[in-house]
């Protein structure tokens, strides 16, 4: 750059007499020319965006709530929560929707960077909560209103999946708990006049009604290596009286999956593999509930949020013929099926403008007459009066809520730790490949607890020595 | 023609005969190419009950609800994400090329010192090795705090990561095929090097300049890791962001997928259809060997 | 030829270079500084202890590692072999008939990657067409994504099949700019197909397919929409390769200054590789 100021150029010299001699200049005119240009340019273009900015603030809508939500079949249902809340009050929603990871993965680092930009957001507390809860990125609901108490007919479980360590951070939206979708034509057919409350029922039933040859498979066991297989095998874990950590959200984080009765609730969960369709381990709630919809399976257990699809010709062969049950009971274990949540709730951000109105909202959505509409919509509603209520239960296309209600009832919270991702991620391929057969059960526990300790001892987490799995 | 069995006889048989198993290949790599894609096609006008069937149905109704549903924003605003795709696109691969090629073109007549070169193509490659979700997220700190977060602009600026080093190293290559005597020439012709560049070089290497800004083009318009993270609403939300929207937490979504994949695809597919020759060419001449 | 170095067309170089230059300063300066910090510091401290970590403690990363070298080299090297034999299989031929199938061979590469592994995800399925195939064939259902042996196996196959397009221009356009005479007088001198081929075909098209070869590598140690989607990584981590695992430890475990970490040894390693390429092959071609 020194060069530019030594030199002195003449500025009538035209460009060609200097070229001549293989020397070259950019002559000063032009380089105005240029640097005149771009200026313009961004002087136009910044102007126009300032513009466009006071008019935008001239006219928004006089209270607009920004709102982020994660993809999936309850959003119309939920956007229709929003779409009534304006005509009701004249407050509008403006719905932000991400992929899951992508919005945990947004949601986290607004919140660590103290963005003001969302008001309201619906999260998977069982799965990623403790991270904003433990580290207060979203506001308690008693911060912003000390005298709210839960109403009694909102289902208890569902409100436990939001509270840490006593203080309510989340409210619940969609009770998304865990079912077993299942043929109860093919059931009652076969001679079983109950759908099966125990694995023993189930491998009964399974043995009579599963006919590779067509195919047609029993229960579904959804085993893929994402989060779903740890998330099914728990159920029967929890009902055999295991658990994974000694505690659910500490102190004590001693791990418990290796110890006698989770060992059962695992083998129970295997016992049931042979009659699974031969690609488990790449099955995840939508090819499961495919298996079933298109009649060559009797059903699985999944997620309630898969309701929508059961009676719609667009989506079943068999409208009309699945019916939705408890999950199964592991014999001799507490008694009690374990089904384990998997709410979505809504949360206000720490930062958020308009946390009073979002609250308001969040009040108004869970009150009887909306929950009412809610469940009209197609959506999964949260109180126990809604789901025990006569009329709606008259509807057949409204014959889940009997099981729903139950689950939600006996729902079982995943432990609330910060790094319960990661866990899951270190247990996930000793669970598959003991589902594989790779690796016996036993083996597998074991070395999914020691990764598992390691893992705690290096983040910090109090925990004793545990009991290694024995066959 | 000779008939009579012979040497002659045997090459022609063997011709015929590698003739015809080129046929063949030719065939197998047609539908190995193009099964996956008419299936999504055929799918984007399906059910979802007839998607997943073997046999699969053949002879199946075709519905347009899924295209239907797409353009009237019941799955988002699919409009708005075509456009944002478009200007989005456009608008990164024309800033590549304005700031590239002139970097190139230095690059390529060493007029710089080759101390600078080596640190220039240097930073070119460590930047197109990044992978594109390493990037995204310091993308999305600034862009936050500058405002930039979920605008076009914001995406035009962050895929030159993508498509800047691509033009320099292309447009390099071509350029040095370019001999320097032509450049010498013009410059004996009294013209400044500047001029030489856009009267001589620039001419010869506008196929290879065409052809790498189709590439480019199509690196932005699918790209998905940077579109993801850096937009929020239809205000910059591209296509990618759009079609994978479909693959949600409990279900995924087919059928309108299916759609919006190939409403995307259209586009790209009838460009590139039309100036596949001039790709070639432009390669070709650029590769010279 | 003496401008080359003079003071003059020095300047004008640099200007050539600033617009380009101050563009990846401002965008690039900020994210690798930023991952760089990530990944040394904690809480302002040298974090030495994440190196102990990854070579110590952290069998996944060097199972990524594995699979990633695995997946780039057999990918590759598909998609050469087979970018090449499509190429030789149609340039000769002229007409609108040649070239729409060209055209259409083109179309893989021309899907967004995400799209790709959406697509095979489908075909892949249990009920889907591949398995269709395979019974009508005889082979029997596999699980082709599910099989922890067949599912690196089957996304290196989605990534040849999405990227021989790609290879396959650059051959194509080398073919078509080669000079006829070596190849003309070859055949008059009575060589075979296969002579003709080897002797002089492919040394004129060496630099072709080491620019090919260049933007594939690199690309490869990139791939992750499609893996992500199909398999995510699995079964048991099978098709973890360096860029899902790394996701995984930021976007999932918010374990930020890791991921960046591993960010780093993956730029490394591309870098290493294309660096070793670049010695050895353009030794050869020059």
């Amino acid at each position: 750059m020194r060069d530019r100021k030594e030199g002195k150029h003449p500025k009538s010299v035209a460009p060609g007499v200097r070229a001549a001699e293989g020397e070259m200049r950019i002559p000063r005119r032009r380089f105005i020319q240029t640097v005149g240009g771009a200026a313009a340019g961004i002087g136009v273009s910044a102007s126009w965006s300032a513009l466009r900015a006071v008019a935008y603030a001239a006219t928004a809508p006089a209270k607009e709530l920004s709102a982020a939500i994660s993809l999936g079949p309850w959003n119309a249902s939920v956007e229709y929560l929003f779409k009534k809340y304006g005509e009701a009050t004249g407050t509008t929603f403006k719905t932000t929707k991400a992929p899951y990871m992508e919005h945990y993965r947004r949601m986290v680092q607004a919140m660590q960077r103290q963005d003001t930009s969302y008001d309201f957001m619906i999260i998977d507390p069982a799965m990623y909560g403790t991270i904003f809860f433990k580290h207060k990125l979203v506001t308690p609901i008693r911060e912003i209103d000390p005298a709210w108490r839960p109403d009694p007919n909102l289902i208890e479980p569902h409100i436990r999946v939001g509270t840490y360590e006593g203080t309510v951070y989340a409210l619940p939206i969609v009770g998304n708990t865990q079912l077993i979708f299942y043929r109860s034509d093919v059931t009652r057919a076969a001679g079983f006049a109950a759908p099966p409350k125990t694995i023993n029922e189930m491998i009964e039933v399974n043995k009579k009604i599963t006919d590779p040859s067509k195919p047609f498979y029993g229960c579904i066991l959804p085993a893929k290596a994402n989060y779903d297989i740890v998330y099914t095998s728990l159920a029967y874990v929890k009902s055999a009286g295991g658990d994974i950590f000694a505690t659910e959200s500490g102190p004590d984080w001693t791990i418990r999956f290796t110890s006698p009765e989770s060992v059962k609730g695992f083998k129970a969960w295997l016992s049931l593999r042979p009659w699974s369709p031969p690609d488990s381990a790449n099955v995840h709630w939508a090819e499961l509930m495919n298996y079933i919809l298109t009649d060559r399976a009797w059903g699985g257990l999944t997620v309630a949020a898969q309701v929508f699809q059961i009676d719609d010709p667009q989506f079943s062969k068999v409208p009309g013929k699945i019916d939705v049950t408890m999950p199964l009971m592991v014999d001799g274990g507490i008694g009690k099926p374990a089904p384990i949540l998997g709410t979505w709730s809504m949360a206000i951000p720490q930062r958020a403008p308009n946390k009073a109105e979002a609250l308001a909202f969040m009040k108004w959505a869970l009150t009887a007459e909306r929950q009412r509409e809610f469940a009209a919509q197609g959506g999964i509603a949260v109180r126990r009066d809604v789901l025990a209520d006569p009329t709606l239960a008259k509807d057949p296309k409204n014959r889940w809520f009997a099981a729903e209600l139950e689950s939600s009832a006996l729902g079982q919270l995943r432990p609330q730790m910060e790094h319960w991702i990661e866990v899951q991620d270190r247990m996930v391929p000793y669970l598959q490949k003991a589902f594989t057969n790779e690796m016996p059960l036993v083996a597998a526990l074991n070395g999914a607890a020691q990764e598992v300790k390691e893992l705690l001892d290096r983040y910090g987490y109090k925990n004793g020595p545990y009991i290694p799995a024995k066959e | 023609m000779d008939r009579v069995a012979g040497p002659g006889f045997t090459r022609r048989w063997r011709r015929s005969f590698l003739w015809g198993l080129g046929r063949i290949a030719i065939v197998l790599v047609l539908l190995y190419t193009l099964i996956p894609i008419l299936w999504v096609v055929a799918i984007s006008f399906r059910n979802p009950v007839q998607t997943m069937t073997i046999p699969p149905e053949i002879l199946v109704q075709p519905t347009f609800r899924h295209y239907q549903a797409l353009f009237s924003g019941v799955w988002g605003d699919f409009t708005a994400y075509y456009i944002n795709t478009i200007i989005v696109c456009a608008l990164a691969v024309l800033l590549s090329l304005a700031v590239g090629m002139p970097a190139a073109f230095g690059l390529s007549r060493d007029m710089v010192h080759r101390r600078w070169s080596t640190i220039f193509l240097g930073a070119m490659t460590i930047i197109y090795a990044i992978p594109p979700i390493s990037l995204a997220i310091p993308f999305y700190d600034i862009f936050s705090d500058l405002g930039l977060f979920d605008t076009k602009t914001g995406l035009v600026l962050a895929y030159q990561s993508r498509v800047l080093p691509f033009v320099v190293w292309m447009m390099k290559t071509f350029f040095d095929e370019i001999p320097r005597e032509l450049d010498d020439a013009g410059m004996v012709d009294g013209l400044t090097r500047v001029q030489v560049a856009r009267r001589i070089v620039l001419p010869l290497s506008a196929p290879g300049a065409f052809a790498t800004a189709v590439f480019c083009l199509i690196l932005v318009w699918n790209d998905l890791p940077l579109a993801l993270v850096l937009t929020d609403t239809p205000r910059a939300k591209t296509l990618t962001v759009g079609i994978v929207s479909f693959v949600q937490e409990n279900v995924t979504l087919w059928n309108p997928m299916s759609a919006a994949a190939v409403v995307a695809l259209v586009p790209i597919v009838f460009f590139v259809l039309l100036i596949q020759r001039r790709l070639v060419q432009g390669f070709g001449t650029g590769l010279k060997g | 030829m003496v401008a080359s170095r003079e003071k003059g067309s020095q300047r004008t170089g640099i200007l050539l270079l600033l617009p380009a230059g101050i563009l990846i300063s401002a965008l690039m300066v900020y994210p690798v500084g930023h991952m760089v910090g990530m990944a040394a510091l904690q809480d302002g401290k040298f974090a030495a202890s994440r190196w102990g970590i990854l070579l110590y403690r952290d069998g996944v990363f060097w199972k990524a590692l594995w699979n990633t070298l695995i997946f780039v080299v057999t990918s590759v090297t598909g998609e050469m072999i087979a970018g090449l034999l499509f190429a030789l299989l149609l340039w000769e031929r002229q007409g609108a008939l040649a070239n729409t199938i060209r055209g259409i061979i083109l179309l893989p590469s021309m899907l967004s990657p995400a799209v790709v592994g959406i697509v095979w995800l489908l075909l892949f399925y249990p009920f889907g067409l591949v398995n269709w195939g395979a019974t009508l064939l005889g082979i029997g259902r596999l699980q082709y994504l599910a099989d922890s042996r067949l599912a690196m196996a089957s996304i290196v196959f989605v990534d040849i099949w999405q990227w021989t397009p790609f290879v396959f221009i650059f051959i194509l356009a080398g073919l078509t700019g080669m000079p006829v005479e070596p190849r003309e007088a070859a055949r008059v001198d009575g060589a075979s197909a296969w002579q003709l081929f080897w002797h002089i075909t492919l040394p004129l098209l060496r630099p072709t397919l080491a620019v090919a070869l260049m933007f594939r590598v690199i690309d490869a140690f990139r791939a992750f929409d499609k893996i992500l989607i199909m398999t995510n990584g699995g079964p048991a981590e099978a098709t973890t390769i360096l860029s899902i695992y790394l996701y995984k430890v930021s976007f999932h475990y918010q374990n930020w200054g890791y991921g960046a970490l591993l960010a780093l040894i993956l730029i490394a390693v591309t870098l290493v590789f294309q660096w070793t390429y670049d010695t050895f092959v353009i030794r050869k071609v020059a």
